[in-house]
C-alpha cells in the first residue's frame, strides 16, 4: 500500500505524492547523473586518447615530411643579455655567449655553408624555421618516462588535443634560451603521465629539422600554475617540460628542466 | 520522457524521427562541449603555465 506523503496541484486536479513516486523520481535522477558521469569519464580517458593517437599518426608523417623538406639555415650568434639560470652557475663566457632566441632568425641573411670554425667572426648557429601554429615541430623522447611523442607548435586547447605543444614565445629547440613544452598528464593520450619518474641526470632528446638535440635533466619541480618564471629565457640552451600535478587535478604543475648537452649547436650553447 | 517528447513532436512519423535525431545530435554536441570544457578546466589543462 502506497504511503501518501503529500499532494501536488497538477492542472485542476490534486494528485497524491506517494513515497514510491518520490523514490522513482529520485532513482531516475541518480541514474541520469551516473550515466552523465560515466560519459564524462569515458570521454576524458578513452575518446580523447583515441583522438590524440589518431592525430599522432598523422603528425608522425608530417614530421617526416618536415625533416625531409625544411632547409636548415645558419645565423650569426649575436650576444644578448638573458637571465642566468636559477639552477646552476651560468656557463663560462668562453663556452657560451648569451643570446636572445630571436638571434636565430630563420630568414637571416645566409652565410656560406661549411665548418663554423672556418668562418671568421661570430659563432654560427644552425637554425630551422619556426612552424606555423598547429603544425608539427619535432619528436620529444624521454626514455625514463616512456615519452615518445610528436610535438606541435602552440599550446592552446586545439593544439594540445594532439597531446603536447611548444609554447610559441619560447626558444626553438637547440637555440639560445628556454624551450617550453606543455603536455597533458591524464587525457589526450596522457603523454606526460609518467613525467614524475624523470630524475636529475636523465636524458631527453628532441628531434626536429635542425637535427637531434640531447638534454640532461638538471631539476624537477612542483610549482603553482602562475609561476611563469619557469618559462623565462636563460643563458645557454634549455628545455622545460610542464604538465599538471597531481594526476587528475589542475592545482599544481610538474616541471622538468634540462640543459643542452649534445646537438648541432651544443659546442656553442651546451653546458660547459 | 523520450516517448513523451516523441508524441508532442509535429508531423508524420518520418518527420518526427528526423526531429528526434536532430535533437539527439544537438544534445550530444552540447554534452561533448561541456565534457571538454570541464576536462580542460578542472581535470587536465595540459600543464599550461601562467
Amino acid at each position: 500500500m502506497a504511503v501518501r506523503i503529500g499532494t501536488v496541484r497538477h492542472g485542476a486536479a490534486r494528485r497524491a505524492v506517494t513515497l514510491p513516486a518520490v523514490l522513482r523520481v529520485t532513482g531516475t535522477v541518480f541514474l541520469a547523473v551516473a550515466v552523465l558521469l560515466a560519459g564524462f569519464v569515458a570521454y576524458q580517458l578513452w575518446l580523447t586518447s583515441f583522438l590524440a593517437e589518431r592525430a599522432q599518426a598523422g603528425l608522425g608523417r608530417d614530421l617526416d615530411t618536415r625533416i625531409a623538406t625544411v632547409a636548415v639555415g645558419r645565423a650569426p650568434y649575436e650576444p644578448a643579455v638573458l637571465e642566468p639560470p636559477p639552477f646552476e652557475a651560468a656557463p663560462a663566457a668562453d663556452t657560451a655567449v648569451p643570446a636572445a632566441p630571436e638571434a636565430a632568425v630563420p630568414d637571416a641573411p645566409p652565410i656560406p655553408a661549411g665548418d663554423p670554425a672556418d668562418v671568421a667572426g661570430p659563432a654560427i648557429l644552425v637554425t630551422e624555421p619556426r612552424p606555423a601554429h598547429g603544425e608539427v615541430l619535432g619528436r620529444l623522447v624521454v626514455p625514463s618516462a616512456g615519452i615518445d611523442w610528436v610535438v606541435v607548435e602552440g599550446v592552446n586547447r586545439a593544439h594540445l588535443r594532439s597531446g603536447a605543444g611548444h609554447m610559441p614565445d619560447t626558444a626553438m629547440p637547440g637555440q639560445p634560451g628556454n624551450t617550453v613544452i606543455s603536455g597533458h598528464r591524464t587525457t589526450y593520450g596522457a603523454p606526460f603521465y609518467h613525467l614524475d619518474r624523470v630524475a636529475v641526470g636523465d636524458e631527453i632528446t628532441f628531434q626536429s629539422a635542425l637535427g637531434t638535440n640531447t638534454y640532461e635533466v638538471v631539476e624537477t619541480l612542483i610549482v603553482e600554475p602562475t609561476d611563469v618564471w619557469v618559462t623565462d629565457q636563460w643563458e645557454g640552451s634549455w628545455i622545460t617540460l610542464t604538465t599538471c600535478h597531481p594526476r587528475f587535478a589542475a592545482t599544481e604543475r610538474l616541471v622538468v628542466v634540462a640543459r643542452l648537452v649534445g646537438g648541432p649547436n651544443a659546442d656553442i650553447l651546451g653546458a660547459p | 520522457m523520450i516517448r513523451r517528447l516523441y508524441r508532442i513532436l509535429p508531423g508524420p512519423t518520418p518527420a518526427r524521427v528526423v526531429q528526434m535525431a536532430v535533437i539527439a545530435g544537438v544534445l550530444v554536441t552540447v554534452l561533448l562541449f561541456a565534457y571538454e570544457w570541464l576536462g580542460t578546466t578542472f581535470l587536465d589543462p595540459g600543464g599550461l603555465i601562467g
